[in-house]
């Protein structure tokens, strides 16, 4: 019987949240400080109280607005440089010194740099993000590029199948495991820097947010917070992420 | 009409093919026979505009279509996308094109659906929904049972008779040769050269 629940579709997720919030509890009771960790029972009501303030999606939304525009500016030119250095081969000799120097170089330098060069804009707010996550796209990417298979080239070549066809219906389906792989990755990347750009530069956003409430020690907010928009990753894991990759791999368990 | 001067063709510093100089009429059927590793497929690919990189001039003013080895279909894409996206042809044509080779009804399949046999039958339907002026085949019978090498010798034989395409035909097996085709290239030697 118990078994058997186990096996309906979304209840072992559910029960490992309601475990980890249960163990969050525990370590909350034995704390037994709620300036330190508060439990869950008091970070909820915080939650609540700034949604109905309005605070909550004003910061939430400016956060994922520039998430998104990070991510697709990531995702669009680190899988074109990805396709490119996986097919040629000499592009990839060239660049592949930048490639490990950028994967290389930390984060917050990036972010300094282009608020330093752009100024503390939204511009350079999302330019420092995508920066940031474009050489791991790249990497990713490159791998599937020269897993390509030749076969299926030389087929596309005969048949005279245009540019945009071969790129929409022999390459990219070939490249979609990987192109999840790095959506996943990168979203989860993505918005842990972001907040540290907003946390940076910024005037709003949940970044923003955690950085005020950091200097007044208030973790219940910052908790409150974080929570929020990790409530929102999740849902665009399930949401979206999820359905996509299941419709792009359909023909596999056909 | 394709024409092939070839002075020589190199893997690295092996001389694979040697100086050759062959012509294909149009509804020509010819087969290219030789032993394996000859060079036979790599004629083929020159032929087919796949391999570029040789001395030599190619002329084609023909269209071609190709059934490789192994089928090599999208096997994200329906039966009925790997006629219409390779070929061009409209949906209303697809019916025709899979009753042609005994696949009515598997339109929707996706290709791992399909056995390796009725994998082969979709890659021969493709090849000639495109209307080629010459088809191009590459050892497309490997690793068939002799039931069904017979049915595919017969099944390629009418639809050649119907659309009339010129044919090129690599083998190395003497009956697929006789049975398909008219004319004979044999290529042997090393670098190898023709011997007709």
């Amino acid at each position: 019987m118990a078994s058997d629940l186990l096996k309906v579709r979304g209840v072992v997720p559910a029960l490992s949240i309601v475990a980890l919030v249960a163990f969050w509890s525990l370590l909350a009771i034995l704390n037994g400080d709620p300036d330190v960790l508060p439990g869950p029972w008091q970070v909820a009501p915080l939650i609540v109280k700034e949604a109905i303030s309005g605070e909550l999606w004003l910061h939430l939304s400016a956060t994922l607005l520039r998430v998104i525009f990070a991510f697709a500016i990531a995702m669009s030119l680190g899988t074109a440089l990805g396709i490119l250095m996986g097919r040629v081969r000499l592009f990839d000799r060239w660049a592949d010194p930048w490639l490990i120097a950028l994967l290389n170089l930390p984060a917050l330098v990036t972010i300094v740099l282009c608020y330093l060069w752009i100024g503390l804009t939204e511009v350079a707010a999302i330019t420092a993000v995508a920066l940031n996550k474009i050489p791991a796209v790249t990497v990713t990417i490159r791998e599937g590029a020269r897993a390509l298979s030749p076969k299926l080239d030389d087929m596309a070549q005969v048949f005279g199948m245009s540019p945009a066809d071969r790129m929409r219906h022999v390459v990219i389906p070939q490249l979609a495991s990987y192109l999840a792989s790095a959506g996943r990755s990168g979203v989860s990347l993505i918005w842990k820097i972001v907040l540290v750009v907003e946390f940076l530069g910024r005037s709003n956003g949940i970044g923003f947010q955690i950085h005020l409430y950091f200097q007044l020690f208030d973790v219940g907010i910052v908790l409150a917070y974080a929570l929020s928009f990790i409530a929102v990753m999740l849902a665009v894991e399930i949401l979206i992420l999820q359905p996509w990759e299941t419709r792009t791999t359909r023909w596999r368990r056909a | 009409m394709i024409s092939l001067d070839l002075q020589a063709k190199r893997f690295g510093e092996t001389e694979v093919l040697g100086p050759m100089s062959i012509r294909f009429n149009p509804g020509e059927r010819v087969a290219v026979t030789g032993p394996s590793g000859v060079g036979k497929s790599t004629l083929l690919r020159i032929l087919a505009g796949l391999d570029a990189n040789y001395q030599g001039k190619l002329q084609r003013d023909a269209s071609i279509s190709m059934v490789f080895q192994e089928p090599n279909l999208l096997p994200w894409r329906s039966v009925t996308q790997n006629l219409t996206l390779t070929t061009g042809i409209d949906e209303s044509d697809v019916g025709k094109a899979l009753a042609e080779v005994g696949l009515t009804g598997l339109q929707d399949r996706f290709p791992d659906q399909l056995s390796l046999g009725q994998q082969r039958r979709l890659a021969l339907a493709r090849a000639f929904a495109a209307k080629p002026d010459f088809l191009l085949m590459d050892e497309p019978f490997v690793s068939l049972d002799p039931e069904r090498l017979s049915e595919m010798l017969n099944l390629t034989n009418q639809l050649l008779d119907s659309y009339q395409p010129g044919l090129i035909l690599v083998t190395h097996s003497e009956v697929e040769a006789e049975q398909l085709c008219i004319r004979r290239l044999r290529l042997s030697g090393q670098p190898a050269m023709i011997e007709e």
